[in-house]
């Protein structure tokens, strides 16, 4: 495996050769690489969801709320 | 190399239709920013100048494609365009409306199944090229993710 570096642009690409195949592709600062290797925070998809049927259990408890008012009206 | 049969699932496509290939789509609410931790490769934007392709990776080789996305890394309004060329046609190449959505990405290779990337094979016989550009000049405010693997 051959391993060279060019750069195009200012920026450093990394050119791997092996066995007839070569790879080229920017090469990431060390700054950069600490960004990439980083554990990312894990978003829940279904918090948004959780959320209105939040919302909709609060409406649902006014409007029973509401209806034993009612109900209770002399 | 392997033996590929035209027309069939291990020939290389001539076009790649998606919910992104005609252009202008609303782009795709990814739940995570992406990382090298989910075994996707990665790369930073690095400097883009405005509405110009910028080629992040190409192979001599024969291979397979699963997965080709560029993702926003911020909320700032932008269009991200990634362009996929295989064996010197260029199959795909469209950018997203102007997002301001953080994590959002165009797709042009895998689907976004619940906020994560879902693979699909996309294979070439000798190249492949990919390109991404926003439609702002600026530095590592988008990525590149994909997965290949040479056959």
């Amino acid at each position: 495996m051959e391993v060279s570096e060019v750069t195009i642009d200012g920026e450093v690409y990394t050119v791997t050769k092996y066995n007839g195949s070569v790879v080229k592709e920017l090469k990431m600062t060390p700054a950069q690489l600490a960004i990439l290797n980083a554990p990312k925070a894990a978003v829940d998809p279904l918090a948004a969801v959780q959320a209105k049927l939040d919302m909709l259990i609060a409406d649902m408890t006014e409007v029973k709320a509401d209806l034993k008012l009612i109900k209770n009206k002399p | 190399m392997g033996t590929f049969n035209a027309g069939g699932l291990n020939a290389p496509p001539t076009s790649i239709v998606n919910g992104f290939s005609a252009g202008g789509a609303t782009a795709s609410a990814l739940a995570v920013e992406y990382g090298n931790d989910r075994a996707t490769k990665v790369v930073l934007s690095g400097a883009l100048t405005a509405d110009t392709y910028k080629e992040m990776l190409a192979v001599t080789d024969s291979g397979i494609l699963f997965i080709a996305a560029v993702q926003a890394l911020d909320i700032t309004s932008r269009t991200m365009g990634i362009k996929v060329v295989v064996d010197g046609t260029t199959v795909f190449d469209a950018s997203c409306a102007a997002n301001t959505t953080d994590n959002a990405a165009t797709i042009a290779v895998g689907y976004n199944e619940a906020g994560y990337l879902v693979g699909l094979p996309v294979v070439f016989n000798s190249s492949l090229s990919l390109q991404i550009k926003s439609s702002l000049s600026e530095t590592d405010k988008i990525q590149i993710i994909y997965l290949y693997h040479t056959t």
